[in-house]
């Protein structure tokens, strides 16, 4: 019997020791609240517990009746827990505190509180999973994001695109985004980028074009990072920001 | 399957699916009309990536929690290892400080035992007078180590109690070279470092002419005065009512010392 499959045993049988047994659950959605400013330390006890009352109540007979196991229980369970805490948070009225450019930009990581860095790492997991969206484009967009940022570009960038075909416009981007470039515009930037996207696209496209999609891009992340209702207030620079410190920590890894 | 609810937005597991497949990526296995909605609904896919952040979290966690599980064992033998170095330097130390203190140890005993001996010997004779009797210890070079505990604290040994009244002090014994006497006095009793019997009658007199008041001090090896009296005269009778050991008494002005010497009680 797998994990799961035991999971959804309790579910049926036994939902106190479920319970039990996602405490943490419930904990890490109530923290990742708490990173967004929703609610206070002070308050894990007594929410916890409401939550808690509300599963025991109805919403685990609720997961017994709608949970169809095409995931696993503890994903559907993990968003059945968060859902009640964002009930709670409009109930109460609770605003967000933004994740802007002020604690993107001017906030080194030791003087972040651990509250602020976990509300960073939900940003870049969210990050993450838009940029994971894009598929198969995924990489032409984070290859072009850096650019978009003026992020020094290393070997593992073109690996990807490197071939005797490609040699001619990867020598250019080894020339010009190996070093510091931040004095070049965007369109000078994308009208270098463009010449190696268009041997592998089979397109004549310029580099304003490029540029174009990248900015769309960019609004789209935007977007999606503020959410609805919002949870950030992010505007380009905040992004280029958050996107600096995604590529940083990337490399890092 | 439907993933979508009446509203036309996605159901927890529609959702919940996106989201692990996020995390997979294995797109080949998300339902179309998931991948779809995603597309176009901003508020669903807000979600999905809200329900994305905090697997993500969760994945951490789970990690962080099984690296403790790993580095368990670990740390209880490191904590264990710490104890013993602990006790080992502590043994260490304790071993140090003892041999390190052992000097000043042996030399109390020096001290004490020829006086503890002659404490024991003192029950099988009749009490005496004895003139002149030079100690017995080696004079000690420093007197302040025999006062600190070198080991733990046992329980007094009287004979060593009794013994130790009888350590000459080192800071009188060298005052007595040089004060024994007065510019215009001259001792006549007791005679230096006489021996006496407790409770007997000591007397002390001088022979010379001073004006000046007079105080007679007595204090024990220790330097605790024990018996002071301002004198009418140059003679006086001292009933020793003091228990035994080894003696200084003074002789002094207002002004001045004027005479030192040892006495003894036995």
């Amino acid at each position: 019997m797998t994990q799961n499959e035991k999971e959804c045993d309790w579910l049926v049988h036994d939902p106190s020791r479920l319970l039990t047994h996602y405490q943490p659950v419930v904990e890490i959605v109530f923290r990742q609240f708490m990173a967004r400013g929703f609610f206070q330390k002070e308050e894990k006890e007594e929410l916890v517990q409401e939550v808690n009352l509300q599963l025991l109540e109805k919403k685990l007979a609720s997961i017994r009746t709608h949970f169809k196991g095409t995931v696993l229980l503890k994903t559907y369970f993990s968003k059945v827990v968060y859902n009640s805490f964002q009930e709670i948070a409009r109930h109460r009225s609770r605003q967000p505190d933004f994740v802007g450019e002020e604690t993107l930009l001017h906030t080194a990581d030791s003087q972040l509180s651990p509250i602020q860095q976990l509300a960073i790492r939900d940003e870049m997991h969210r990050l993450e999973g838009i940029l994971k969206g894009f598929q198969r484009k995924r990489h032409k967009a984070e290859f072009n994001l850096k650019l978009f940022v003026r992020f020094l570009l290393i070997e593992a960038d073109i690996q990807f695109y490197n071939s005797p075909k490609t040699a001619q416009p990867i020598e250019l981007i080894r020339q010009h985004f190996f070093q510091a470039y931040d004095t070049l515009s965007d369109k000078e930037v994308y009208a270098i980028a463009v010449q190696l996207y268009n041997i592998i696209e089979q397109k004549n496209n310029d580099g304003d074009s490029l540029r174009r999609w990248i900015d769309g891009v960019s609004r789209r992340i935007i977007e999606l990072l503020n959410g609805t209702p919002p949870v950030s207030a992010h505007t380009v620079e905040s992004l280029k920001a958050l996107l600096q410190l995604y590529f940083t920590r990337k490399e890092e890894t | 399957m439907d993933y979508l609810t009446k509203d036309g937005h996605l159901t927890e597991e529609g959702i919940a699916l996106y989201a692990e497949t996020l995390q997979s990526e294995n797109w080949t296995a998300l339902a179309k009309e998931v991948g779809l909605h995603i597309e176009d609904c901003s508020v669903c896919h807000g979600e999905a990536l809200a329900l994305y952040a905090l697997l993500s979290e969760m994945d951490k966690a789970s990690e962080e929690k099984e690296v403790d599980n790993k580095t368990g064992g670990k740390l209880v033998q490191m904590k264990v290892l710490r104890w013993v170095m602990v006790a080992v330097l502590a043994g260490l130390s304790f071993y140090f400080y003892r041999y390190l203190d052992r000097p000043n140890a042996q030399d109390s005993i020096q001290q004490d035992q020829p006086i503890a001996n002659e404490e024991v010997n003192k029950e099988d004779v009749t009490p005496i007078v004895k003139e002149e009797k030079e100690p017995t210890t080696p004079k000690k070079e420093n007197t302040e180590p025999s006062s600190i505990p070198t080991t733990p604290a046992s329980k007094p040994d009287n004979r060593d109690l009794y013994a130790s009244n009888f350590v000459p002090s080192e800071q009188m014994e060298a005052l007595l070279t040089d004060a024994v006497r007065g510019d215009d006095l001259e001792l006549i009793s007791p005679q230096q470092k006489a021996i006496f019997q407790v409770q007997e009658n000591i007397l002390f007199e001088w022979a010379g002419t001073i004006e000046e008041a007079l105080f007679l001090q007595i204090e024990n090896n220790k330097g605790e005065k024990v018996y002071q009296t301002a004198l009418s005269s140059l003679q006086f009778d001292f009933q020793a009512d003091l228990p035994p050991g080894l003696y200084y008494w003074r002789l002094e002005s207002e002004e001045d010392l004027l005479m030192l010497g040892r006495l003894e009680l036995e």
